[in-house]
């Protein structure tokens, strides 16, 4: 499953890199290359950048605290969201802008962003789940992952 | 006035075409991968210089190069783009060999008159000029010979271009290139020659022909004239009648199902007919190639990796009606013991359709005899493979296609998979 994703440095406003504390995420990854902002599951906080509602927001990956008797994954199955046991979140459909995904200890492309769930907790807090799908024989050559995240636009 | 030949080369061709379309990616490592997301098929110089060969799977290739990004071929993109180049290459010469989708040998004489400036300057605004329109760097090399305009864009990769037109000039060159530099020359020719003391390509241009055709036959004789600045492979704008053509290639992960194994059979005999049309041509003899999976025979004897059979056909064809049961009947000659992972099948004895030897007792196969002289009567109208083209030429490559390749939906669930590097025509190199 997506370990992590990498942001193209244009998808953020000066305004996101003060409020949500990203200057720490940027990464260069050649002398040459171009800044990207990198969100793996790994770190902390744990954390995913998502359009949803008509704004680019960061929330939380998964659920951490289990007081707010959210999933604590920070994946959601298309088949479970499709069968209608999330629907008692009221899951949003979101879409992460990422350019590069990192699963299976591989960075690949993605060609147009990933799909993603946001669930509200009690207090009104945004959780994101990368929507995940089982992986075509591509990606799990790839990868070695049997599920893979739900591409907008055209499967690799 | 001498004859002038260019030979230009896109500088790592794969990833510049993905660069053309997502610029993030420069300055970057880059890896593209194969169909199967296996192997490294092209890489960016930053991920040469961690050490990535081509070829080397994936995960050998994450091992070396951690931060590096791998990206899924596309040939209809990169051959966009090669298209795109060879236009720019007709615009500046009268005569332009589309050698591979990344190569190009030209002819040189219009190209002063072309930018108004001299050689040296032109080769730099030719460079210039497909950076701009196509946005792929490539390198340059123009010289007497297309051997010498190869080995010069060759050496002074990337984003150089390099005249050699005098004598002193190619033979201070040579003095610096080592002899497995030079097309033609590969790793077991390169031992021949370094046992007699030619490491060097001057090395190489100053020996007797003699010896050179002993080591090299007559391949090594046109090696050393053209290396001589004496020109000898000419420009070929119009390929040549094929020898051989072959599809195959990996089967997308080892298997000894029989069903799997024979509907890759059929997919490919489909692609090797598409082929064959597209050329023209008919075939009377094929040749059938299965690699297997490396595998310990109890008692530590290794068996044979791979199997071959051939047979000659009733007449020399195109259609499926012939071409099917005779590579079935190669496949049941192969023992499906090893898992299966690659597959490649060859048409050969070629002759244009229509002018090929007619047969005195044409091929009779199974069904019934109105049908059988209804099909060979109406002069192949009544075929299903024209049928087969018909449609898929509407409605999209493989939209009809024999439905015992429905064993590999997966494969067919994949766009990528229907568009090949052979599919690319009109290079003179394959």
């Amino acid at each position: 499953m997506c370990q992590g994703v990498s942001i193209d440095w244009r998808e953020f406003l000066d305004w996101h890199i003060e409020r949500y504390r990203l200057a720490w995420r940027s990464l260069t990854r050649m002398e040459q290359a171009e800044r990207e902002y990198l969100f793996l599951y790994k770190q902390h906080p744990r954390e995913l950048p998502v359009w949803c509602d008509g704004e680019l927001i960061i929330a939380e990956w998964g659920a951490k605290n289990r007081a707010t008797r959210l999933p604590s994954s920070g994946w959601c199955p298309q088949e479970v969201l499709e069968s209608g046991v999330w629907g008692e979140w009221r899951p949003l459909l979101g879409e992460i802008p990422a350019m590069y995904a990192y699963d299976g200890n591989v960075w690949f492309q993605v060609p147009k962003g990933i799909r993603a769930v946001v669930l509200c907790d009690q207090k009104n807090g945004k959780h994101v789940y990368v929507l995940t799908q089982p992986s075509t024989h591509y990606y799990e050559v790839m990868t070695r992952q049997d599920r893979m995240p739900v591409f907008i636009g055209e499967q690799i | 006035m001498r004859r002038l030949i260019g030979h230009l080369d896109a500088d790592c061709f794969y990833v510049s075409c993905e660069r053309v379309r997502q610029s993030s990616l420069r300055g970057k490592a880059v890896g593209v991968l194969g169909n199967q997301g296996a192997c490294v098929i092209a890489k960016s110089y930053e991920m040469k210089a961690a050490g990535v060969k081509t070829g080397v799977p994936i995960w050998e290739a994450v091992d070396l190069c951690p931060n590096g990004i791998f990206i899924k071929r596309d040939f209809r993109w990169y051959e966009v783009l090669s298209r795109m180049m060879f236009e720019i290459m007709q615009s500046v010469s009268p005569q332009v060999e589309y050698y591979s989708i990344d190569e190009f040998f030209f002819d040189c004489s219009m190209l002063t008159q072309v930018f108004r400036t001299d050689l040296e300057e032109c080769a730099h605004l030719l460079q210039e000029r497909i950076m701009k329109e196509v946005g792929v760097p490539v390198s340059l090399g123009i010289s007497r010979t297309k051997l010498l305009a190869k080995l010069a864009s060759d050496a002074e990769k990337p984003f150089g271009y390099k005249v050699l037109l005098s004598d002193d000039q190619i033979r201070e060159y040579l003095a610096k290139q080592p002899v497995e530099e030079l097309w033609g020359i590969g790793r077991q020719n390169t031992k021949k020659l370094h046992q007699y003391g030619i490491r060097t390509c001057l090395q190489l241009a100053e020996s007797p022909p003699k010896l050179i055709r002993k080591l090299l036959t007559i391949v090594g004789e046109r090696i050393l004239h053209e290396i001589n600045g004496c020109s000898v492979l000419p420009i070929i704008t119009e390929r040549a009648m094929h020898k051989n053509v072959a599809r195959g290639g990996s089967i997308g992960g080892a298997s000894r199902d029989p069903k799997k194994v024979y509907a890759w059979l059929v997919r490919n005999i489909e692609r090797l007919i598409e082929a064959l049309d597209t050329y023209s041509y008919v075939c009377g003899k094929i040749s059938f190639i299965l690699s297997f999976a490396r595998e310990r025979f109890r008692g530590g004897r290794e068996g044979p990796s791979w199997f071959q059979a051939k047979t000659t056909l009733p007449q020399q064809t195109a259609s499926s009606k012939i071409l099917l049961p005779a590579f079935e009947m190669l496949l049941y000659q192969a023992r499906l013991d090893r898992p299966v992972t690659h597959m490649h099948l060859i048409a050969s004895d070629l002759a244009m359709n229509g002018r090929e030897q007619l047969p005195l007792f044409p091929f009779q196969g199974e069904g019934s005899a109105t049908a059988r002289e209804a099909f060979w009567n109406s002069g192949g109208s009544l075929d299903h493979d024209a049928l087969k083209k018909i449609i898929n030429t509407k409605f999209g490559r493989f939209a009809l296609r024999n439905a015992e390749t429905l064993q590999l939906k997966e494969m067919y669930h994949d766009s990528a998979h229907s568009y090949d590097i052979c599919d690319i025509y009109g290079k003179s190199c394959f």
